[in-house]
């Protein structure tokens, strides 16, 4: 897994004077055989930097796996010449995190609710969903080719309480 | 990777592995339809020790439901933490299993 890739032109930029420096930089060919090392790589990294409290650690990976898995799989479609690039940088009270893949892109507001009518009882199309719900934040970019996470230390922390009370609509 | 199954009671448990993900969820899915093939129709599927899933893994547990149910079975899960309990939740897929507090409720409740 080589470190360092250079800044894809069209990346977003943060205002100036705003600008921060990633705490990490991935790059590596789309084989599902990275997603867990760089999992452990990315996890790792938060804990060292103490960007994210323990209690995210979960929601972390299960939402940084979801995008992972869509770049690899769905995005650049396992082609191992391919490669999926991952950036994490800290911000005030938390991390972002940038996924890109090469692929052809997609809508993310074109995939159906899959907790609505006969999806609930589907077996796939939750991964967008997890997505959502467990990152404080997400925008997909660049014809949904670039993904960009949000994660607030405790902010979801409230996860906790949702055991308190029935889903919605239930 | 073997996935751990004990017959107690005329219930089968499955011990659902620390990582239910797209790598082994095929190991799990076969363990279950054989166990079902074999006629056993009483599943406990017990999350003791489990502690992250993707939604791959949500995906077979829906597609291993649907299954023990079109042959007539039941199926309980149990042993949720609360962070995967977070997870049939948001998913409302707590809406689609029933959930028991641990093995011991679950086996008492089939």
């Amino acid at each position: 897994m080589s470190r360092g890739p250079r800044r894809s032109p069209d990346a977003p930029r943060p205002p100036p004077g705003q600008e921060t420096r990633p705490f990490l930089r991935l790059s590596f060919a789309s084989d599902p055989a990275w997603l867990r090392p760089a999992l452990e790589l990315a996890g790792g990294a938060v804990r060292r930097v103490g960007a994210l409290p323990p209690e995210d650690d979960f929601r972390f990976r299960v939402a940084l796996g979801e995008v992972l898995a869509n770049a690899i799989r769905h995005g650049n479609g396992c082609a191992p010449e391919r490669r999926v690039r991952v950036r994490l940088e800290a911000v005030p009270g938390g991390t972002v995190v940038t996924v890109e893949d090469e692929g052809e892109g997609f809508e993310p507001g074109a995939v159906a609710d899959p907790t609505r009518g006969r999806a609930l009882g589907r077996s796939g199309g939750r991964g967008l969903l997890l997505v959502r719900r467990l990152a404080d934040g997400v925008v997909w970019e660049s014809g949904g080719r670039r993904a960009v996470l949000a994660f607030l230390a405790g902010c979801r922390s409230g996860a906790r309480s949702r055991w308190s009370r029935p889903a919605a609509g239930r | 990777m073997s996935v751990s199954t004990t017959r107690v009671n005329g219930v089968t448990v499955v011990q659902v592995p620390g990582e239910l993900t797209a790598e082994n969820r095929g190991a799990f899915r076969d363990a279950v339809l054989n166990r079902l093939g074999e006629g056993e129709r009483k599943f406990v599927f017990d999350f003791q020790g489990a502690g992250y899933i993707d939604s791959s893994g949500l995906g077979i547990l829906v597609s291993l439901a649907r299954r023990i149910r079109e042959e007539g079975g039941e199926l309980r899960l149990a042993g949720l933490n609360e962070d995967l309990l977070t997870l049939f939740q948001l998913t409302r897929l707590d809406a689609v299993f029933q959930i028991s507090e641990n093995r011991a409720t679950a086996l008492g409740e089939l």
